[in-house]
């Protein structure tokens, strides 16, 4: 029997709700309604502290309403309410958290508190469908940059290495605003290496070829070389090569995760490796995996973009593995956890 | 004397530098962090949470804006350390008063046995203590790894006489 599954998102700046459809192994996202607080602050004319929470409570309503009328389906239609309960921003997690508890109360159906970054894994079934056992799964976005094991998803995963300090996300950010780029500066920085030498500058790979931190990453040495070579070219005078800054830096970004990754992949004897999260979007990094994953015979898992970022089908999709692997539901006094464990995917 | 100026020669020495600042630190406490993009602030935090016992790894808060660990201050007294980077707000731009004040670490702070580590939080973070310790790092053109830490205390006691507490705390990296 088909079962539709509510998921709402709101661990940071976008307010989401989605639906997918499960059935068996199959996966089919309905609707995927996502208000980025860009919207909000053109909508209300000025600009909304999203820490605030503030953006994310006016857009509750409106975008659950939204997904669920754009599936044409109403409250009854559900059989579960799934939501992001963690890691996150506390303010943010609790209004996305709390209103998903009302409707599940208000329309008796099962409550699942689910961990975001697992969720950005789950993703990738709504394209490709349910992961299968033994793959790898990289998440790397603006605040995540983590390795992981994924024996029998979702139930038996584990973290097989993280970022020892900054995201990958965090540190193209932090160098985007250095050479004047708007925030977030992902897609700026995307943009710009394509007509840029990526290898005019040296940029380090951190923690490459350490066998003691196979698996882990380091993007705080990248963020100091770079914003040092800036310093250098400004202090000589010297016209900044914003393109060959960013292609570089994607290079040297992309390689190192990419080559983890697919390390990870040869280590645990995956076929498959899922990627996810906001940074996946970036096309120099998905150019280095296909790459990498086609000469090592890896089946690659990543999602077109709008699954990508932050969303709400991923939060449904991860819902619907739980709810048909039998995994029972969470207690509608289960608190937000603004840094939950990587290892679990539900509370 | 109005600052200890230490020099640090590499990121081990930057580590090192904040495990011993750790047993000076008491609760109520707010270490205002300073410096450019790779300054070492996160390495520092990382020293001085090690030394702290602090439960888990210190990690760029960047994204999440404020992590919570619990920590151990000297004499084995469980607390928290709040590690706070206003990056975020200031890159953002807008109300970045009223954002920081969303955050409720006054609440945090007052209710708990907490330190307050703030990286970016020069004029943002200063009302949340009459105890600051600034912490400014600075690179050097020169030597790539070099940095000059220096520490001033405002309201901050833990240092005591700066002159003796330069010497007997951080005389391994005072040129």
């Amino acid at each position: 029997m088909a079962v539709k599954i509510l998921g709402i998102e709101s661990s940071c700046d976008e307010t989401a709700a989605a639906i997918c459809e499960a059935q068996g192994g199959k996966r089919a996202v309905l609707s995927n309604i996502v208000a980025s607080s860009m919207d909000f602050h053109a909508r209300f004319g000025g600009v909304i502290p999203e820490i605030a929470s503030r953006a994310h409570l006016e857009a509750f309503a409106p975008v659950v309403k939204r997904a669920l009328s754009s599936a044409s389906l109403t409250l009854s239609d559900i059989d579960a309410v799934a939501v992001s309960a963690g890691p996150g921003l506390a303010g943010c997690l609790a209004v996305g958290a709390s209103g998903a508890k009302g409707i599940a109360l208000g329309a008796k159906k099962p409550f699942f508190a689910l961990n975001h970054v697992i969720a950005h894994l789950a993703a990738s079934e709504g394209e490709f469908g349910q992961i299968p056992e033994n793959s790898a799964g990289l998440v790397v976005s603006g605040g995540h940059t983590t390795l992981f094991r994924l024996e029998k998803f979702p139930s038996r995963i584990s973290v097989a290495g993280s970022t020892l300090d900054d995201a990958a996300g965090e540190c193209f950010d932090k160098i985007g605003r250095l050479m004047g780029l708007p925030y977030p500066a992902g897609a700026a920085i995307d943009e710009l290496a394509k007509k840029g030498d990526p290898f005019a500058i040296r940029v380090p790979q951190g923690l490459r070829g350490r066998r003691d931190h196979l698996f882990d990453f380091s993007f705080s040495g990248v963020k100091t070389s770079v914003a040092r070579t800036i310093e250098e070219m400004r202090e000589e005078n010297m016209p900044l090569p914003v393109e060959d800054i960013c292609a570089s830096l994607a290079e040297s970004v992309g390689e190192v995760l990419s080559r983890k990754a697919i390390e990870a992949c040869r280590v645990f004897g995956s076929r498959v490796l899922v990627v996810g999260g906001g940074f996946s979007a970036n096309s120099q990094l998905r150019g280095k995996l296909k790459a990498k994953a086609e000469e090592a015979g890896v089946e690659l898992r990543i999602p077109s973009l709008p699954l990508c970022t932050d969303n709400g089908a991923m939060v449904s999709l991860l819902g619907a593995d739980l709810l048909e692997g039998g995994i029972s539901p969470s207690s509608l006094g289960a608190p937000i956890d603004s840094s939950m464990s990587l290892d679990i995917a539900s509370l | 004397m109005e600052k200890i100026e230490i020099v640090s020669k590499n990121s081990g020495d930057t580590k090192k530098i904040g495990a011993l600042l750790a047993p000076l630190l008491s609760p109520g406490d707010l270490l205002i962090l300073r410096g450019p993009l790779g300054g070492g602030k996160t390495t520092f935090t990382q020293g001085l949470g090690e030394a702290l016992e602090a439960e888990r790894p210190i990690v760029s808060p960047t994204f999440t804006l404020a992590r919570e660990v619990k920590i151990k201050f000297r004499g084995g007294v469980p607390g928290l350390l709040i590690h706070v980077d206003a990056w975020r707000l200031k890159a953002r731009g807008g109300d970045i008063f009223e954002e920081f004040e969303a955050l409720g670490l006054e609440d945090d702070f007052e209710g708990s046995n907490a330190l307050v580590v703030a990286e970016w939080g020069d004029g943002i973070a200063e009302p949340l203590s009459d105890s600051i310790l600034y912490v400014d790092f600075k690179r050097d053109l020169e030597k790539e790894n070099w940095r000059s830490i220096s520490l001033t205390p405002s309201g901050f006691k833990g240092l005591g006489d700066l002159e003796k507490t330069a010497e007997a705390a951080f005389g391994d990296f005072i040129d």
